[in-house]
């Protein structure tokens, strides 16, 4: 499934929901800057074709009201359905590169969950001389 | 009339293939007996695993959903609960709930064991944490569990891998723990550091709870399942048992159960039947293996099967610092824990108590869902990057776990009006949040918040009470000495049915105060060994 699940004029309505949720900031895309109807929903529908239930049913309940009220009658509404949009949103928003470094999130490389436990002796020593033990039974 | 497959005649037959069937069928083949699995559900399909890659949350509520009522997989079954304040939360599938677990690695406590006798409240156990210590060092091996060995407030806990990081949220809360003269310990998770047991360290990508890209996080589909299977142990998916038949003594001649992708009825004779199927798929099918004189379901003379269902409600409180803290990753998992409110007080209008542990707060997208930030704290809009800001990467979490004590009217019931794909009974849940759970949650969100602002917090957030939190289901088909006041005995026997054994979280006399899989695969060891030691005596239906 691609973009061609959302007609242009539904896209133009995803822009205009995604950036009253995420709208732009110094130093910050907005949504649709960022790609949320274009590139990004791309590739978020390659990862999960049915988020476009989702985007289908909040773009069809908001119809042509303006956004900012659209979205709070959802979310009086059906607040699941308000809830799951505004998180698909923000998944796809951050699927995008300049997102991600804009915020600070180096992306998901690893780096090796172990430690020393020596690393953590002088943590753990104020525990060891408190005195704490099992209740007696 | 259920046709019997030759190859299903075993010594031992285990319905369920979580943590507490795969070591009981490890014990079990480890001593040459010949056992074969039945599991309702499949594998997991690990193509699907994509923690490394930035669409994994976009995929996590389709490939990994744990809420049953909002997931449609092989092996699931209809469950009701609109009558409960807190929704159940497993999978069915090989590996079972180990598939979508926290991995949190908590033994209980040795007054776990003695709630009647030190409190006056439940009950106390027919066994003790000193009968379950061989078995809780045994378990940990096989389940990868790593940590710090030395809390003083476990004994004998002396053999565990390489703590996770306790990263820098951690060590800020950890000197506050110190400072206010507060119990806390680096967190044990069966999330290998290191190559064991076929598992690999885990690389924290982000904190990512489901579909382990590195084969760190132990699940009994990679721990257990594979060696078992390689050494001629019989796993059979998509088997929903529907039935335990018995013969005209009362004794189990095996499982009658349907091949969900052939639809044809089967019966799997064995000489002791073991059901692992969880605090709720357990319940279910004891009472669905009616036969006449026994239309309550079987091993329920005491009437208790799918009574004192326990829940364990829980809390969050996060604390917001004014410095970086990396918080987007670390092990989920918990990087610590504390025991400090899990006794009973004088000074406190409730009883038992509360077992912390401290996790990240997560990725960009994992910040920016609803829960635990709330209606009241507003993300979007011409606040979103400024809040956001706060949030990511400067955020820590303390979740909290409450002993939730036993109540009869809380329950598990079959719901006929909803059956399954073979015409089994789906279940309906009955479970209302005890005044004393309340009372705890309280005042254990109050003292995760003081942790908090001493370790620097500037502004905390006590989460919303989620429904979907029912993590830990217990309590179901009790264990006792008396038969008339349980289902089965020490060993996990049903007192009704001799080779019939029950080894998962449903035995639970009392739900203890922290997260249970540790105890329910020590408990599977405990009981395999048993079997294990007197299978010459042991009764089989004829």
């Amino acid at each position: 499934m691609s973009t061609e699940s959302l007609t242009q004029a539904e896209r133009s309505r995803l822009e205009g929901l995604s950036d009253t949720l995420i709208p732009p900031a110094p130093g910050h895309l907005s949504a649709s800057e960022a790609g949320i109807s274009g590139v990004l929903l791309e590739q978020a529908l390659a990862y999960a074709p049915g988020l476009v239930t989702v985007l289908h049913k909040v773009i069809a309940a908001v119809g042509d009201a303006p956004p900012r009220p659209a979205l709070l009658t959802l979310k009086a509404a059906d607040p699941a359905t308000y809830d799951t949009f505004c998180e698909t949103i923000a998944a796809i928003y951050f699927l995008s590169p300049d997102v991600r470094a804009a915020v600070g999130f180096p992306g998901r490389e690893p780096k090796p969950a172990r430690v020393d436990v020596a690393d953590l002796e002088d943590l753990l020593m104020p525990v060891l001389e408190a005195g704490f033990a099992p209740r007696a039974i | 009339m259920a046709e019997t497959l030759k190859p299903i005649d075993c010594d031992v037959l285990v319905v369920g293939s979580g943590p507490s069937g795969a070591v009981f069928a490890k014990r079990a083949a480890e001593a040459g007996m010949r056992v074969v699995c039945l599991e309702q559900g499949d594998w997991v399909d690990y193509s699907k695993a994509i923690s490394d890659k930035p669409g994994f949350e976009l995929t996590a509520s389709r490939d990994w959903q744990y809420v049953p009522t909002k997931r449609e997989k092989s092996g699931d079954y209809p469950i009701a609960v609109e009558d409960s304040d807190i929704i159940p939360l497993y999978w069915n599938g090989v590996g079972g709930s180990s598939i979508s677990w926290a991995a949190n690695w908590m033994r209980n406590l040795p007054s776990d064991f003695r709630v009647r006798t030190l409190d006056g409240v439940a009950d106390d156990w027919p066994i003790s944490y000193e009968d379950l210590m061989p078995h809780y060092a045994r378990t940990e091996r096989e389940f990868v569990v790593s940590g710090v060995a030395g809390d003083p407030m476990y004994p004998g806990q002396d053999e565990l891998l390489p703590p996770v990081d306790l990263t820098r949220a951690g060590r800020l809360v950890a000197a506050a723990q110190n400072r206010l003269g507060w119990h806390w310990w680096p967190g044990t998770n069966a999330i290998a550091t290191v190559p064991r047991n076929g598992m690999e360290p885990c690389q924290q990508r982000t904190a990512c709870m489901w579909g382990c890209v590195e084969k760190a996080k132990a699940s009994t589909d990679r721990t257990h399942w594979p060696a078992l299977i390689s050494q001629g142990v019989r796993l059979v998916t998509n088997a929903r048992v529907i039935r335990i038949e018995l013969d005209r003594q009362g004794l189990a001649r095996g499982a009658v159960y349907i091949d969900r992708t052939t639809g044809r009825e089967h019966l799997a004779k064995a000489a002791i039947v073991v059901i692992a199927a969880n605090g709720i798929g357990t319940p279910r099918l004891l009472l669905s293996s009616r036969v006449p004189g026994k239309e309550d379901g079987i091993a329920n003379s005491s009437g208790l099967v799918g009574k004192r269902l326990m829940l364990h409600p829980t809390a969050a409180v996060v604390g917001l610092f004014d410095q970086p803290l990396e918080s987007y990753r670390g092990a989920w998992g918990q990087v610590a824990y504390t025991l400090q409110f899990y006794e009973t007080s004088k000074d406190r209008d409730f009883v038992r108590g509360s077992k912390w542990s401290l996790q990240p707060t997560g990725s960009p997208a994992q910040i920016a869902r609803r829960w635990p930030w709330g209606d009241e704290n507003q993300l979007w809009g011409e606040t979103f990057h400024e809040e956001f800001a706060r949030r990511f990467g400067r955020s820590v979490s303390w979740g909290i776990i409450c002993e939730d004590l036993p109540d009869t009217e809380n329950r598990v019931e079959l719901d006929e009006a909803a059956p399954d794909d073979t015409g089994m009974p789906g279940v309906e849940i009955h479970y209302k949040t005890g005044e004393n759970s309340r009372r705890m949650l309280k005042f254990m969100a109050e003292r995760a918040r003081e942790s908090l602002i001493e370790a620097g917090a500037y502004r905390t957030v006590t989460a919303p009470q989620s429904r979907e939190s029912g993590w830990h289901i217990l309590g179901t088909a009790k264990m006792g000495d008396d038969p008339k006041d349980s289902v089965v005995d020490r060993y996990g026997r049903a007192h009704d049915v001799a080779n019939l054994f029950i080894v998962d979280g449903s035995v639970w006399p009392t739900s203890a105060g922290v997260n249970p899989t540790a105890t329910i695969a020590a408990f599977a060891s405990w009981s395999a060994a048993h079997v294990v030691a007197n299978r010459a005596s042991q009764r089989m239906a004829s």
